[in-house]
């Protein structure tokens, strides 16, 4: 089945509110469903990271390649040094999941909103104010 | 004794002080987690205000732009964070994990701040000069 881009970015959007309210009902679920949830949501997002990663090296988006490399990894290291801080940083094998998890939605947030979201909502600006210089 | 000579290594001896008591208020009894914790907001506090007041007033640092150019991208940060905290189920949950929550947004916002106003201008210097005496 053929989806539109439209259509795959509401897919998208739904994959990712669905990894979220799993991770977030893993916090208050028994600890067998806790795991299982944890993985499914960690599935989810590598899903959901394949399509940028694509997008980003065939050019299709004009968010730069190397700041958004850079500041991935930046994020990636302060939230590993958070996880530490709090004390639950490779503490068990739920703790290695919850952080491997944590840490694909914070780097899917950022990713997307930086390859898809900004370059957006700045074509946008710039194409509302050439429509009102033009009608000035 | 010329404090402004010492002044980046204090800071950094404070910094790294408060990230030692919050990796160790996860190892204490509960009182003793409440003061490492609240010492350490204190801590942050300082060293936050310092940087403000040096971007605002001193100008004593390598940022350049004014402050407002880095209040979306660090709001979308501090957001970012309490959705984390929320996701793993510590967001406002009892009155030591809201103290945690301001805790850990501070050493993040420090981070955050210190190396726009620090680190990444004077890594952005560093490569323009090189770039420079490449093309020289």
């Amino acid at each position: 089945m053929n989806y539109t881009s439209k259509q795959k970015n509401y897919i998208h959007a739904a994959i990712f509110a669905g990894s979220v309210i799993l991770t977030r009902f893993s916090a208050s679920l028994p600890a067998f469903i806790a795991h299982i949830c944890t993985i499914g949501s960690t599935v989810l997002l590598l899903y959901l990271s394949i399509p940028v990663v694509y997008d980003m090296y065939h050019r299709k988006t004009t968010a730069d390649q190397g700041t958004v490399l850079r500041n991935t990894l930046l994020l990636v290291s302060i939230l590993l040094v958070l996880r530490w801080v709090e004390g639950h940083f490779l503490g068990n094998f739920y703790d290695i999941l919850v952080t491997i998890n944590l840490t694909a939605i914070a780097v899917c947030a950022y990713v997307y909103l930086h390859v898809y979201i900004i370059p957006y909502l700045k074509d946008y600006v710039s194409k509302s104010k050439r429509s009102d210089d033009s009608n000035q | 004794m010329n404090y402004s000579q010492y002044k980046n290594y204090i800071n950094a001896g404070i910094f790294i002080g408060s990230i030692l008591l919050t990796r160790l208020s996860t190892m204490v009894s509960p009182t003793l987690a409440y003061a490492c914790t609240i010492i350490s907001i204190i801590l942050l506090s300082y060293l936050l205000i310092s940087l403000v007041y040096d971007i605002y007033y001193t100008k004593n640092t390598y940022y350049s732009r004014p402050l407002r150019n880095l209040l979306p991208s660090g709001l979308i940060f501090f957001l970012g964070l309490l959705a984390l905290r929320w996701l793993q189920g510590y967001f406002l949950r009892s009155s030591y994990e809201i103290f945690a929550t301001i805790n850990l947004t501070l050493i993040t916002t420090y981070v955050y701040a210190y190396s726009y106003a620090y680190i990444a201008p004077r890594v952005k210097q560093y490569f323009g000069k090189n770039k420079q005496n490449n093309s020289d």
